[in-house]
């Protein structure tokens, strides 16, 4: 599906109005997707912007999404993701993670944090299509058809690998 | 509808609801039939969603946007190096054959081309500048002439910089950098003078237009400065065709103007605005939550939620909620609808009838998005602008609802089968 909305011969001209717009447009999903993927914030900031700034790069060399912007931003974040781990540059992986600091109590955040540290490892064992999807609609809370796109399947191939994905995921949480 | 489809859409549902706030026990007492494969693709979900959606920072969002139009300014910048390196080349073969051929006027054109500020025939380069941006056809041509035309006059200053020749110019630029008096604009060196009157705070990531004289040590001493393009954060008061008003302030659109589908007044909104004499928005885009709706605001009164029902589940996400109105086609710019006062979205994947006009009665259905965008979804013809007379919109609406129940006795709509796996493969794990 192409994005209407977004002017691609503007940013084919580098015309800043429109790089402010796809930018303010897409940095809340893409940091979302890689923030969900990656245990603490500066490294996800630091793919996010990196996204942009291929994007940039790509339209330059003329080699740019022609159709969707979405779908080639979340897969540029997903590649990237990817590098980042399969380069062993594992991050912060401690306890500052940050995302569930709704529990006031102390030995609740610990127990939440310990869950949410468990979860991960589990994700990790997923494949890179699996993590894709549940980061895509968990994290960015992208929906069916919006996935779809962003990983340029059908729907319905969404769906039978969300479900896989969330069962894979299970099996590891309780292989534990 | 095979049995890993079922699965997956119960799933779905399931999903749905537990935003909601359904247990995950009363969900799978819907689907008991399913009940063995959906529970642990559910405990699976509670575990996904227990990392939660992420903050965004708006510290970071800003950080990112600053360092994007940064390196947008240096792209720019080479771009406009690889004109001029490889221009040479290409004039030194045409430029003599063409002079001999064009003398006159187009040989004037053609000698002005590449004249500086302070060159005889640069007035005339900027006439022909002048003359096309009138009669250019359309407001995207002129646009894009505009931005050529930017970038012209960068690329002047940078080689009047490179000659060494003090010369008045005029330029415009991304400020990629601040440092007490100096500031770089699109890689240009800027100094301004302790006593100039700005009228503004400058920022890393605005656009700005300069105006200075070129010095032969390589820099610009800067005479004047004013804003060119910059952001508006405020509440949408207005809207009318061609132009909004934000948080007080009167901003025209055009059809070059970016808007995200679905804003209403009382929406916050980012708007990325240019100055030309006049506010002039480039992009309008929705900030935080929707605005609650009002009836008086709502401009039709036949809109009405949609229950989701079993056709529509397939697009799968409660988040996307289904809405639907019966109104007048009161505008059709590209992509851009405006069914009874609405705007949504035409997708690659809107049913839309053949023959619909502007003035038209018609029936939208859309899927809106959390952020408010409405995708439309289906368009149907209801009348005739012309035929209008003798139907009523309440007529219509009779019409309509004989034919929802007739459609919910139907059943689901068949999704387009590109995998057929079955319950129990989980070959990718």
């Amino acid at each position: 599906m192409a994005d209407p909305e977004i002017d691609i011969e503007g940013l084919k001209q580098l015309d800043p109005a429109v790089v402010s717009a796809v930018h303010e447009r897409f940095f809340p999903q893409i940091y979302q997707y890689a923030r969900y993927r990656v245990p603490d914030d500066q490294t996800a900031e630091d793919i996010t912007g990196e996204v942009f700034v291929r994007l940039l790069e790509a339209v330059e060399g003329g080699k740019g999404p022609r159709r969707s912007v979405r779908g080639w931003l979340f897969g540029t974040v997903s590649n990237l993701v990817n590098d980042h781990y399969r380069s062993g540059d594992r991050g912060m992986q401690n306890l500052t993670e940050g995302i569930p600091a709704k529990a006031a109590d102390p030995g609740r955040k610990v127990e939440e944090l310990d869950r949410m540290r468990r979860v991960r490892a589990a994700l990790d064992k997923l494949t890179p299509e699996q993590q894709d999807v549940l980061a895509l609609r968990f994290g960015s809370g992208l929906s069916v058809a919006q996935t779809a796109e962003a990983m340029e399947k059908q729907q319905n191939a969404v769906k039978g690998l969300q479900y896989r994905a969330l069962r894979a995921l299970r099996r590891h949480l309780g292989a534990r | 509808m095979s049995e890993q489809e079922r699965l997956d859409d119960a799933l779905q549902v399931c999903l749905d609801a537990l935003n909601t706030g359904v247990e995950l026990e009363r969900c799978i007492e819907l689907f008991a039939e399913l009940a063995e494969y959906l529970r642990p693709a559910l405990e699976g979900a509670m575990a996904a969603r227990a990392i939660g959606r992420p903050a965004v920072s708006y510290e970071a969002q800003q950080r990112s946007r600053t360092n994007l139009l940064a390196h947008t300014a240096r792209l720019r910048k080479e771009r406009r190096k690889t004109l001029w390196f490889g221009l040479p080349k290409l004039a030194a073969a045409t430029l003599g054959v063409v002079i001999l051929f064009f003398m006159g006027v187009g040989g004037l054109f053609v000698a002005s081309a590449n004249s500086l500020p302070g060159d005889t025939l640069y007035p005339f380069k900027r006439s022909v500048e002048a003359l096309s941006l009138n009669i250019a056809p359309s407001s995207s041509l002129k646009r894009s002439l505009e931005l050529s035309y930017e970038k012209r006059r960068q690329t002047e200053a940078e080689r009047l910089i490179m000659l060494g020749r003090r010369e008045e110019v005029t330029f415009e630029g991304i400020v990629q950098a601040l440092d007490g008096d100096e500031l770089i604009v699109d890689e240009i060196s800027v100094l301004v003078p302790k006593d100039l009157e700005i009228g503004f705070q400058l920022a890393v990531g605005e656009v700005v237009e300069v105006r200075g004289e070129v010095q032969p040590d390589g820099w610009v001493l800067g005479e004047g400065i004013r804003m060119r393009a910059y952001q508006i954060q405020g509440t949408v008061e207005r809207i009318s065709a061609d132009e909004w008003t934000i948080s007080g302030r009167s901003i025209r659109v055009t059809p070059l103007t970016l808007i995200q589908p679905g804003i209403r007044a009382g929406d916050s909104v980012i708007a990325l605005v240019r100055v030309d004499g006049e506010l002039v928005a480039q992009a309008i885009l929705r900030q935080g939550p929707v605005a609650e709706e009002s009836s008086e605001a709502d401009p039709d009164p036949t809109l009405e939620p949609q229950e989701p029902d079993q056709e529509d589940e397939d697009d799968g996400d409660a988040e996307f909620e289904q809405r639907e109105l019966t109104g007048r086609l009161e505008e059709r710019s590209g992509s851009r609808w405006v069914v009874a006062g609405q705007a949504m979205t035409i997708t690659g994947e809107t049913d839309i009838d053949d023959d619909i006009e502007v003035g038209d009665l018609v029936r939208a259905r859309a899927v809106v998005t959390p952020e408010g965008d409405w995708l439309a979804t289906d368009l149907d013809l209801r009348e005739k602008a012309d035929e209008s007379a003798e139907e009523t919109e309440e007529e219509v609406e009779e019409e309509y609802d004989s034919e929802q129940d007739q459609s919910e006795e139907t059943g689901a709509r068949e999704e387009p089968d590109d995998e057929s796996e079955s319950v129990d493969s989980e070959g990718d794990d």
